[in-house]
């Protein structure tokens, strides 16, 4: 008897685990992907922050979701303050430091703050498998303020506006490896027909046939496979 | 009125059941204050991997209770990892939610087991006593969970994932409901402990000092954790190290009480032998580690984590800050269904009104 009833204690448990998963995976992920979203979007992110400021103000996570919000905003100097605030009260959380030491490269603070920020990240975390953050190459002198406006956008996942930035400072005849290649990976990432992609791909290895990067398609759909090697 | 009993002696009982959630809130502190936060990863390693092999050496050690619970024992695992496989691959909120819920069922369980013991020892309590106990042990730790700062946060992000509409009023309002049924409880048990003494029956103040130091740790560390450290540490060591020392007298027990007892349970329970359980405990963490490697930073950490929304930042060689591979799969499979394993096994293994079970107490 009582191992029937084991037997049937799991089930039961598993039971209630699936009708959950089915819920989970019909209703709560966003058409195919494998995982909720639901938290990124800006609403959902406001109101979890407005929760936790008001319940607890002076904790951690609630500075932390605030620089969070600020920083999918673009709002880099705000994100500092609230970053600061979630360390300065001990969160150790991995993303609270992370994304300190992230927000002070793309403000490009000053190096000694950022090297101060990475190694509080990696006192705490040393088996990260998260990059370094640091800035890839610098931009060549003269970028246009065009081409750094596109590449804001595209930081900021606006592609449309990334991809219009881009096209006018090709129209006006540069050809850096870092406008054909951006261009190229905006026009795949703003899922523009495939001939166009092509088009664009085309330009970037006419001028640099011997460059080393992927091909931008491949580097999406491995950036956005959920099993793909981080 | 009281009556003393002990599950293994005066002494023991105050170090290990006693002053050991003292101890272990010290070292959570000194951990939050002092130490990296993948302290928590080893104390997973050293603690909690440990523990687990003590639940499979006192369920498959004995040849009378494998075949006793043969069925379970076999079609469990076999359930629970194709479950977690499955889960983590298709609905990870789920998975986190199961393993949270069912680990908090569990932790609760084993501070009631121990209530349990210390009645049977004693001879204590009423026969309503048990459900009280039950109710005490449910009541206040999901008071604790609900309205504690550290656990609050934590469910209010899990709903929000699941798309329930919250917001602080509604919190407040479950943290003040969640109060109101913890204090009336109290009133209620109190109640219970005046009508047992008065039908003649007598309380083990062990129990209640067990059951006080208990909940006092898991109360402070709700309260005062700003980061998962302090409460991973001081609740493993609380939890796997009182799960060793029962387990490991128990063997002793049951092997001084049973015949036909395999070798190795005999060689382990022969006095002056604890290492001997200690070290195949140890070598099982390092079997464990091996299999699963780096990912034993993710011993729960990653349920706590709140990913950023952002999945990529190209200018900054920064990928996917979330994806993970086959063997990422593979070793949260082993993580979690390890630790599902070893709760659904313990539903089971331990009924203190058990006769069977008794012969070990």
């Amino acid at each position: 008897m009582q191992v029937k009833t084991s037997v049937i204690y799991l089930l039961l448990i598993l039971g209630v685990a699936t009708v959950f998963a089915s819920f989970e995976v019909l209703v709560i992920h966003e058409g195919f992907e494998k995982k909720s979203t639901h938290t990124q979007q800006p609403q959902v992110m406001d109101a979890i922050a407005a929760t936790y400021h008001q319940i607890y103000p002076q904790r951690p996570m609630s500075h932390y979701v605030r620089g969070a919000i600020a920083f999918k905003q673009q709002r880099f100097g705000e994100a500092e303050k609230h970053f600061i605030e979630a360390i300065e009260r001990q969160g150790t959380q991995e993303n609270m430091l992370y994304d300190y030491a992230v927000n002070l490269v793309i403000q490009r603070a000053r190096q000694e703050e950022v090297d101060q920020a990475i190694r509080a990240w990696q006192r705490n975390y040393p088996d990260s498998k998260r990059p370094v953050p640091q800035m890839g190459e610098p931009p060549p002198a003269g970028d246009s303020e065009m081409y750094l406006r596109g590449v804001d956008a595209l930081r900021a996942q606006d592609f449309e506006v990334a991809k219009r930035c881009f096209e006018a400072e090709i129209a006006t005849g540069t050809r850096t490896e870092q406008l054909l290649y951006n261009y190229a990976l905006t026009l795949v990432l703003h899922k523009e027909d495939a001939k166009t992609i092509e088009s664009a791909i085309a330009l970037w290895r006419e001028h640099f046939p011997n460059s080393q990067r992927q091909d931008p398609r491949i580097a999406v759909a491995q950036a956005l496979s959920p099993s793909s090697e981080p | 009125m009281f009556q003393t009993g002990y599950i293994l002696n005066r002494r023991a009982d105050f170090l290990w059941f006693i002053t050991l959630p003292f101890l272990a809130i010290a070292a959570g502190l000194a951990g939050q204050k002092w130490l990296p936060i993948t302290a928590a990863a080893s104390v997973g390693l050293w603690i909690t991997t440990p523990h687990h092999f003590a639940t499979w050496i006192r369920t498959f050690g004995f040849r009378d209770e494998w075949q006793r619970w043969r069925l379970p024992l076999i079609v469990g695992p076999v359930l629970i990892f194709t479950a977690i496989w499955l889960g983590l691959t298709w609905s990870p909120l789920t998975v986190a939610m199961l393993v949270m819920l069912w680990d908090h069922q569990h932790s609760l369980m084993q501070q009631y087991g121990f209530s349990r013991i210390y009645d049977f020892k004693a001879g204590t309590g009423s026969a309503s006593t048990a459900r009280f106990d039950l109710a005490l042990n449910w009541i206040l730790y999901f008071n604790m969970f609900f309205v504690s700062p550290y656990w609050t946060q934590i469910w209010v992000m899990e709903l929000f994932s699941w798309k329930v509409p919250l917001n602080a009023a509604v919190v407040q309002g479950i943290h003040w409901v969640s109060w109101t049924i913890t204090i009336v409880f109290l009133v209620i048990y109190l109640g219970h402990s005046i009508r047992t003494v008065r039908q003649g029956h007598r309380i083990n103040p062990m129990k209640l000092l067990f059951l006080g130091s208990s909940y006092f740790m898991w109360y402070f560390i709700a309260w005062f954790s700003t980061s998962p450290l302090l409460y991973m540490i001081a609740h493993r060591i609380m939890h796997g190290v009182q799960y060793d020392v029962i387990v490991y007298s128990y063997i002793q027990r049951k092997v001084g009480k049973t015949k036909g007892v395999r070798r190795l349970m005999a060689e382990i329970a022969r006095p002056g032998r604890a290492y001997v359980f200690i070290l195949f405990g140890l070598l099982y963490a390092l079997v464990f580690a091996f299999l699963v490697g780096n990912e034993l930073t993710d011993f729960g950490l990653g349920l706590l984590n709140f990913n950023i929304p952002y999945d990529s930042l190209p200018e900054l060689g920064i990928k996917h800050v979330v994806s993970f591979s086959k063997y990422d799969l593979f070793a949260l499979t082993m993580i979690n269904a390890v630790a599902l394993v070893h709760y659904y096994y313990d539903s089971f293994i331990w009924k203190v009104r058990d006769t069977k079970v008794q012969t070990g107490l």
